[in-house]
């Protein structure tokens, strides 16, 4: 931040949380960070947070890219609130742009992840109610798939086939008619 | 990674995964797996895209197929839109039992419709 933070600031700053994977692992984050997660933001307004979250669901190879990702994304909400007033309007739209490429190039490296990654990052964004991670990790399987055969989807995902050879033929036959 | 991970991914999660897709797309996710095409067709209604993109009250009319019959037997279905069309030959001729109104379209793309009705959810042409 350009101009000095204000006290409010300072305190959410401070305010530190501190979150425990399933594999005992503790992870301090700002309150800021924390409460990207709806989940979280409850249980803090609960005022439950004293000893550590306890996150079951979550290992802590998992949190630790969770926490990665709620961190620059605080970090630019945080920078859209503070920074309007140091700057003209022109020179705000500036950064914000340069921002916003940032914060997009961000999530598309943060999501060069192996497909079992993928899969417990879409788990621990539902968990922890974080729309802007479960969105872009479901938009990223969406995207893997467009195109595909239900075959190649099953190679891709490692899906077991489990429908009998006439519900196969059933299915080919529908698509084969609908992509004529 | 465990084979079938992906199968058991809770249906919630898929249909979120599938909003992003267009029909046709959800058409071949159903037909990965069971748990897959149980999630689309139980999910159908919320899968309905945006209005903006897809107005059911435009439709023609639309074929579609009985998908127990293994006879290629197309069944033209008017929509609310059939009058203000002349129609001629093979949609005209054939007998019609059924009315748009046991239809509820949800989705369409690349001349293709997804669609509730009673009985199933079918695939539709467009016409």
């Amino acid at each position: 931040m350009a101009s000095a933070g204000s006290g409010d600031e300072k305190a959410a700053a401070a305010a530190m949380i501190t979150l425990i994977s399933s594999d005992n692992e503790k992870f301090e984050v700002t309150e800021a960070t924390a409460t990207l997660s709806q989940t979280i933001r409850h249980m803090i307004e609960d005022g439950c947070t004293d000893g550590g979250v306890p996150l079951p669901n979550v290992t802590s190879k998992i949190l630790a890219r969770v926490i990665e990702y709620c961190k620059k994304h605080a970090t630019a909400a945080a920078g859209e609130e503070g920074s309007s007033s140091s700057f003209s309007d022109a020179a705000f739209l500036e950064v914000d742009r340069a921002f916003l490429e940032e914060l997009e190039e961000f999530d598309d490296a943060f999501l060069e992840v192996d497909r079992a990654t993928l899969f417990d990052l879409i788990l621990a964004a539902n968990y922890l109610d974080i729309k802007g991670l479960l969105n872009l990790t479901c938009q990223k399987v969406a995207d893997s798939v467009k195109g595909k055969t239900p075959e190649q989807i099953r190679e891709m995902y490692n899906i077991v086939n489990d429908l009998t050879p006439e519900e196969e033929a059933e299915i080919r036959r529908e698509t084969q008619w609908a992509f004529e | 990674m465990d084979a079938d991970t992906w199968a058991l991914l809770p249906s919630d999660l898929l249909v979120e995964v599938l909003r992003h897709l267009a029909a046709t797309a959800v058409v071949r996710c159903a037909g990965a797996c069971r748990p897959w095409r149980r999630a689309v067709i139980t999910n159908a209604s919320s899968l309905r895209p945006r209005s903006d993109r897809f107005n059911p009250n435009l439709l023609i009319g639309f074929f579609y197929r009985q998908c127990s019959s293994s006879i290629v037997h197309l069944q033209y279905v008017p929509g609310p839109l059939h009058d203000m069309f002349p129609m001629d030959n093979a949609a005209a001729d054939t007998p019609s039992d059924t009315s748009i109104s046991s239809f509820i379209p949800l989705s369409a793309a690349g001349g293709v419709d997804i669609t509730q009705c009673e009985l199933c959810r079918c695939l539709c042409k467009l016409c």
